[in-house]
């Protein structure tokens, strides 16, 4: 019976369908009763849909400027990858040039090098160069860079060569100063400073005197710059006067050298 | 089981009305967006039985009706109807299979939809727009049902949930 009634219950809206179909004004009136009685509440709906719209508009904003960021997180680590490699390449590219141009003013034909290791003994400074005899290196070429004479090559084997640098404590190199011509050995004491030993007593050697090699003993061409003059003192011979000399080149920041292949003119 | 003309049922059945008619847009996908209205009519039937779903159903269609600003009756019509055959199908189905709640839920959304489309605009609308419209009616319908979960655990709470079952006691 019960479910009966449920069918009896279609005829409700029929009837309803029916009555408003007949009498549209009253359709439209009670359309109109409604709208006015439910307007409050459906404007308080639209604000809560403005709110969640906005919540809505700002997530996926948020969403997607949290999938912006890891983009450009990993963009902007790409980039300072490319920018240091290239600020890498634009330092060579000038110290390639420098030497270059630098290789240009000798008058002996050279062999550009790069260092590609070097000894850890504290004092020992000697480093290993990326070409041999294979290149035609020779044991004793004078190794320079555009600041000054950097040492000579030590040993050459097929495809790397040992240079000795002008601090090892092993390293001479017969000098004079530029000003008064006061002939000298310089010698490597191991640290970043170099000794011009054998001045003579009454040398007028003065501090900031340019030093340059002076092409005695057929290794190093004349004129190559070395350092400077910081100090002069008595030797503890009390025969000859030694300078401390300063080089002109950082032996710690070699990089790319050139040896002399032909000897030196006298 | 809470009576219908109880102010707790009322008061859900107009904040579900508010809901439907002005906040659930904020909730579209692409134009499509569920009414927690026919969710109601299906919770009526799955949770209260016979009787109570065409009372709802009728309710629901006069306030759709008067929301929609139509003639008054049709949808009430059509969901009564609609009701009618969902508490026969509720009673002949087989709760413990999977996913026949959320079956009977798109069924039901999607005929209410198609009904309503077919008797307000049938004539009107070229027969090459009423499949794209049947599509959308097919996607608020799975909308619509996809939320049955959620919806049951609201209502649960508000209204409190229906005594046990027979079915239930042998399962």
């Amino acid at each position: 019976m019960r479910r009966w009634r449920s069918y009896y219950f279609l005829a409700v809206p029929v009837i309803l369908l029916i009555a408003f179909f007949q009498f549209p004004r009253f359709n439209e009136s009670i359309h109109s009763i409604f709208s006015t009685l439910a307007r409050p509440a459906f404007v308080l709906g639209s604000s809560l849909r403005e709110g969640l719209y906005t919540i809505r508009y700002q997530s996926g904003n948020f969403f997607d400027a949290v999938a912006k960021q890891k983009d450009y997180l990993a963009r902007i680590q790409e980039l300072e990858g490319q920018l240091i490699r290239f600020r890498e390449m634009e330092r060579e590219n000038q110290r390639l040039k420098k030497l270059l141009n630098f290789s240009l003013t000798l008058a002996t034909k050279t062999i550009g090098a790069r260092v590609i290791g070097e000894d850890v003994t504290p004092w020992k400074k000697v480093v290993l160069l990326d070409k041999g005899s294979r290149q035609n290196l020779k044991k004793d070429m004078a190794v320079v860079v555009p600041e000054g004479l950097v040492g000579r090559i030590l040993e050459v084997e097929p495809y790397t060569a040992h240079a000795i640098l002008l601090p090892d404590p092993d390293s001479r190199v017969s000098a004079l100063t530029a000003t008064s011509r006061a002939q000298g050995i310089i010698a490597g004491i191991g640290t970043d400073k170099l000794q011009m030993k054998y001045l003579a007593l009454d040398a007028e050697v003065a501090i900031g005197e340019d030093v340059t090699t002076s092409g005695v003993g057929s290794i190093f061409p004349k004129g190559l710059q070395i350092g400077k003059i910081e100090s002069v003192e008595r030797d503890s011979d009390g025969l000859h006067l030694l300078a401390l000399v300063t080089p002109s080149v950082s032996f710690s920041k070699l990089e790319e050298v050139l040896c002399l292949i032909s000897p030196p003119q006298k | 089981m809470p009576h219908l003309a109880s102010p707790k049922v009322i008061l859900y059945f107009l904040f579900l009305a508010v809901l439907d008619g002005s906040v659930m847009p904020a909730f579209q996908i692409h134009s499509v967006y569920p009414s927690f209205l026919y969710l109601f009519i299906c919770y009526a039937a799955f949770e209260w039985g016979a009787p109570k779903t065409v009372h709802v159903a009728f309710w629901v269609g006069i306030l759709r009706d008067l929301l929609g600003g139509g003639l008054i009756g049709l949808e009430a019509t059509l969901l009564v109807a609609l009701a009618l055959a969902l508490d026969f199908l509720v009673q002949k189905m087989e709760r413990e299979l999977p996913g026949i709640y959320f079956l009977m839920t798109f069924l039901f959304v999607f005929c209410a939809g198609a009904l309503r489309l077919l008797v307000s605009c049938s004539g009107e609308l070229p027969a090459s727009l009423i499949g794209g419209h049947l599509g959308m009616i097919a996607m608020t319908a799975l909308y619509t049902s996809a939320l049955l979960p959620v919806f049951n655990f609201i209502t649960n709470r508000w209204l409190g949930r229906a005594s046990t079952r027979q079915y239930e006691l042998f399962r």
